[in-house]
């Protein structure tokens, strides 16, 4: 998809040239903000209030940054204000990378585990006990197919520092994932 | 393509392997989506903002006339700020002011001379032995006058 010719096209008036923009991020960027926000209704605002602010900043947008990166970027800082102003996310959690996940909630047997088109969903529910930084970067390595340093600049960090969180993600996840696979066996 | 079962064991497999690639295409199946009314409410918008960027487009050419008003309107303040200050600060006057002193010692000056000549031929008269001293005032005179 030439999202440039996309782009170009909406700011010249065209309203589906955006509509297919949308429609080609529409899982991803909304798997994103539901996975960081937790709550439907709010991540159907989140999307809205994101794109709202993508449509006024495009004609500002000089192509520099991938449009994925540039528009996960508006997305993690609509994340980041909603979550403050609705305090959903704990600072620390923000901060830091504890090494101490939630205990994921689900009550699914690992029979469940196991049945076919429920791997995704099972993943999703490991991926949301981890703390907020390292969910992100998976996120957006999973989600945005953004390299760790378009991670790295949106998270405003080094490349290390959000290798080393996917890499605790990781770990995480297997351990996770592990558990349940052991009680199968 | 692995199954789910495989999946999960490259997933859990303790060889420090994470099969990303089936975990992602997993990952993407069981992706949400937003609502059909969320969408639709989003494609209203979108054809509300697409026309306002229209609009601005066929407005583009009005960017155009914007220096040129500038423009026009900076000289009309430069000329209006000159006027006022060659009103504030009349040259014109001033020179004719120092035409006007000029001309008067000039006269003076005139004035003095000639009073200077009358009061020698004066002298020249009462005083015909003072010859030489006259000569000597003659000729500062002359000096003087050039």
């Amino acid at each position: 998809m030439d999202e440039a010719d996309h782009i170009q096209r909406f700011l010249q008036g065209d309203a589906n040239a955006l509509c297919e923009l949308v429609e080609a991020y529409r899982k991803p960027l909304f798997s994103f903000i539901m996975q960081l926000a937790g709550k439907e209704n709010d991540a159907d605002e989140i999307f809205q209030e994101v794109w709202l602010k993508a449509m006024h900043a495009l004609p500002r947008y000089r192509h520099k940054d991938r449009f994925a990166s540039w528009l996960f970027k508006i997305a993690h800082r609509q994340i980041i204000d909603r979550s403050r102003k609705r305090k959903w996310l704990l600072s620390s959690d923000m901060e830091s990378d504890g090494h101490t996940a939630p205990e994921a909630t689900s009550e699914t047997t690992p029979r469940d585990v196991v049945s076919d088109h429920e791997l995704g969903s099972r993943v999703r529910e490991a991926v949301a006990t981890l703390p907020h930084a390292q969910r992100e970067v998976f996120l957006l390595h999973m989600d945005a197919d953004l390299t760790f340093k378009e991670i790295a600049r949106i998270q405003k960090t080094s490349i290390n520092t959000a290798l080393a969180r996917m890499s605790y993600a990781r770990e995480k996840l297997r351990d996770q994932l592990s558990s349940m696979y052991k009680e199968l066996i | 393509m692995k199954t789910d079962k495989e999946t999960y064991r490259y997933a859990a497999s303790n060889d420090g392997r994470f099969d990303e690639a089936a975990i992602r295409s997993a990952w993407a199946a069981s992706r949400p989506e937003p609502s059909e009314n969320s969408m639709q409410h989003l494609r209203q918008n979108i054809a509300t903002q697409a026309a306002l960027h229209a609009v601005s487009t066929q407005k583009q050419p009005i960017y155009f006339w914007r220096p040129a008003l500038a423009t026009a309107a900076a000289l009309v303040l430069l000329l209006g700020a000159y006027t006022l200050w060659q009103q504030m600060h009349p040259v014109d006057s001033v020179w004719q002011q120092v035409t006007t002193m000029e001309d008067e010692i000039h006269a003076e000056l005139d004035a003095l001379e000639t009073t200077v000549w009358d009061a020698l031929a004066e002298l020249e008269a009462e005083s015909p032995s003072n010859d030489i001293l006259l000569d000597a005032i003659a000729l500062q005179m002359a000096l003087w006058e050039d």
